[in-house]
This record gives C-alpha cells, sequence and structure tokens, in this order.
C-alpha cells in the first residue's frame, strides 16, 4: 500500500482488506464477539487518525496488528470496569451456521489457552503469521514465539487427545442453541 | 509446513467473517469520521478539493433521503408526512389484527418491527411470534419466506455460500447468500440493517417451491417499512 495515500483512503483500503481478519483476531483472543465487533471499530477509526504517522518502517500489516493489540488491551479493560462484564459470551453460539459444532469446538480449545498461547496460536496457526511477523506484533523474540507455540500446540495435541472433552465436559452432551 | 495437521484442524476459524450488519454499521460510522476528517481545519491548497468533496457527498445523502422518504439508524427521523401510505401498495396486505400482533411480539422482545409489502406473488401473513432461542427477536412467517427481526447484530458467519453485497433502491447496504442446507434444501438469505432493526430475510425452497433469488429478495427488502 503507497504510504502517501491520505489517511481516508488508507483507512476505507484497509478496512476492506482487512476486517475479518481484525474480527477473527480479536474474537479469538477475547472470545468475546460484542468486544470483537467494537474493537474492528475502534481500529479503524484509530487507523483514520494515526495514519500520517505512519512512517513505514515496518509492513502496514504489521503496525495495522500493533493498533489491533493495543485496541483490544485498552477495550477489554474498560470492559472489566463494568459490573456485568463476562470474558467469553455465548452470542458467538446464538445462531446458526455451516460449520457449526467444528467451529464451537476450536473456539472452546482456544478459550482454554493462557492469552499469551491464545495469542500466538491465532496469529501463526489461524492467521498464518511468520515467526519473525508474530515477534514483532507481540513485542516477543522469535525464539520465545517458537518455544510458547510449541507449548501451546503440546497443550491442543493433549486436549485433542482427550476426545474434546471441554472442562470435563463431553462435545456430545452439550448443547448448542439455534444449532441443528 | 510446520503444525500442518493443527493448521487444518483450525481451518474453520479461518472462515469466520465480521457480521454483515455490522459491518454495514462499522461503515457507517468509518464515513462520519472520515467526513469529519475531511472537514477538519485545512491547509488553504487542499480546502476547495475537499470541501466539493464533502459538498458531493452531502448532497447525494441528501438526494438519496428526500427521494426514499426514509432514513436509517444513523440519522434523525424522517417526517412521518414523507413515508408513503403503505397499506395502500403491494401484494402483502395486512389486518388490523396482523398489525396488531407484531407491535405485540416485536414489544416483547424490544424490536422496532417493519413490515414487507411486496412479494414476488400474492402473499400474507401466516404467523409471527417473538422468539429468545439466541437473541431476541421475531419471525414472521409468509407463504415464501420469513423474516428475522432483531435488535442486535445477528452473526451471520460461517456461511458457506456465495456472499454478495447488494444495495436497496434508497442505496441502503445488504448482503445477500445463498447455499444449500444440511438437507441440501437451496436457502437464500438477504442481511439488511433499517434504523436499529436487524433484519433477515430468508426465501427457502422446499414444500414452497425454489429459493427466492435475488431480485425476489430485494424486493421484499425494498418494500420494508416501519410498522405504523
Amino acid at each position: 500500500m503507497n504510504r502517501k495515500i491520505d489517511a481516508a483512503t488508507a483507512t476505507e483500503q484497509l478496512y476492506s482488506l482487512y476486517k475479518h481478519d481484525v474480527y477473527r483476531y480479536a474474537r479469538y483472543t477475547t472470545g468475546d464477539t460484542g468486544l470483537s465487533e467494537d474493537v474492528v471499530q475502534e481500529v479503524f477509526v484509530r487507523v483514520l487518525r494515526n495514519w500520517d504517522k505512519f512512517r513505514g518502517d515496518a509492513g502496514v500489516k504489521t503496525w495495522l496488528w500493533k493498533i489491533v493489540r493495543s485496541c483490544i488491551v485498552d477495550m477489554a479493560r474498560k470492559q472489566s470496569r463494568q459490573p456485568d462484564a463476562s470474558p467469553f459470551d455465548e452470542t458467538i453460539r446464538s445462531h446458526g451456521s455451516q460449520s457449526g459444532n467444528a467451529l464451537f469446538e476450536m473456539e472452546d480449545m482456544l478459550k482454554q489457552l493462557s492469552a499469551a498461547y491464545r495469542d500466538v496460536v491465532v496469529l501463526r496457526l489461524i492467521e498464518d503469521w511468520s515467526t519473525h511477523e508474530t515477534a514483532t506484533i507481540l513485542g516477543w523474540s522469535e525464539s520465545k514465539v517458537k518455544t510458547t507455540l510449541h507449548r501451546a500446540v503440546q497443550q491442543l495435541r493433549s486436549m485433542m487427545d482427550e476426545g474434546g472433552n471441554v472442562n470435563g465436559v463431553p462435545r456430545s452432551a452439550r448443547t448448542v442453541p439455534g444449532i441443528e | 509446513m510446520e503444525y500442518q495437521d493443527l493448521r487444518e484442524r483450525f481451518q474453520v476459524l479461518s472462515n469466520v467473517q465480521l457480521p454483515p450488519a455490522k459491518d454495514v454499521a462499522i461503515e457507517r460510522v468509518l464515513q462520519l469520521e472520515i467526513e469529519k476528517y475531511r472537514a477538519r481545519p485545512l491547509r488553504m491548497h487542499r480546502r476547495s478539493t475537499v470541501w466539493r468533496r464533502v459538498g458531493t457527498v452531502t448532497a447525494a445523502v441528501a438526494v438519496v433521503a428526500i427521494a426514499v422518504g426514509m432514513v436509517t439508524s444513523h440519522s434523525a427521523p424522517a417526517p412521518s408526512n414523507t413515508v408513503a401510505p403503505v397499506t395502500a401498495q403491494g401484494n402483502i396486505q395486512y389486518t388490523a389484527k396482523n398489525k396488531a400482533d407484531v407491535a405485540q411480539q416485536a414489544q416483547a422482545v424490544n424490536v422496532t418491527p417493519y413490515l414487507p409489502y411486496e412479494g414476488p406473488s400474492a402473499d400474507q401473513l401466516q404467523d409471527v411470534k417473538a422468539t429468545t432461542d439466541g437473541e431476541p427477536r421475531i419471525v414472521l412467517t409468509y407463504k415464501q419466506f420469513t423474516v428475522q427481526e432483531q435488535a442486535v447484530s445477528a452473526d451471520h458467519s460461517g456461511g458457506t455460500g456465495i456472499s454478495e453485497t447488494v444495495y436497496l433502491k434508497d442505496g441502503t447496504k445488504a448482503f445477500y447468500n445463498h447455499f444449500n442446507n444440511q438437507r441440501n434444501i437451496p436457502v437464500s438469505l438477504l442481511f439488511v440493517q433499517l434504523g436499529n432493526t436487524y433484519i433477515t430475510i430468508q426465501g427457502t425452497g422446499g414444500d414452497a417451491g425454489p429459493a427466492l433469488n435475488k431480485e425476489q429478495m430485494l424486493q421484499i427488502a425494498n418494500s420494508l417499512k416501519p410498522l405504523k
């Protein structure tokens, strides 16, 4: 993307290109669909306001993801101050989706990981960022990314070996409203 | 590739998308922010271009609003005399009882109800009910289609069909999606936000006949009017 385009055009282009990626990242790292939608909006408002400060030291997507992470931290903090805030909502399940249970099963697995494991799994295995890019976004060393991913993968494999039981409850015993 | 098996397991998560209705709402917010950004104090050499651009957008919005006589969530309510008398048009008619039922059900789930007045052929309201299974919403059932209305953006992610951005006659953005459901019955969906109401029109095949096509779904969506 040309760094010389104006902020409005850049915002429109980045929104068009990355809105779904931002949404997925926010949704899988926070586990909260409502918060994730708010994050998407806030991210691109910040892009508009900060585009003139983007110097091109990193790739535009990496720059965007730093904004995404900062938004998630700010908004999660704000939400945690509200009395009824809950970390993971169930609205994700409230409407039918074609990919149904497989989707929810994988989301459930992610939710059981620690925040650091979740971050690295989402960036490396779902969003397909390189180790170097992931390290830049998270502000970690590349070796920390590799080590953390390795441990996260071990935990995931262990969960899968246990038959996809989530929080001790077999998937087959759980009901999902709105899903046939 | 490293951890290929896990990447494949997680593939299902890569298909999730921002819900269309929320996408529309965010785009509106961003457009407002962009207009504010463009209208801020600027250097003299850019001012004329920027104001010409803002002026064009404002004029276009005004023309659409006047021509259509209806507004959406981020605009001020239209004066009541700009809304066409709805009962006199279209091939879907409502009795006073139909309207009272819809109003009652909508009130129960805090939804501002809209009614379609045009369908592919003459039709009538078969049933209306409020449900709290999932997001609280009302479900209006007609012979050839159903209309779901709710106050909270629906999560329409995960669909495997072809999704397409479409526009109503007044320029309102909507999303059209069609696919075969788990029983291999063709389904077409159209998502649109009007005011504070998130509306999903579903044209289902099966006993009622083939799924409605895009033009038919748009015809229904274009005829949606707030319940009076």
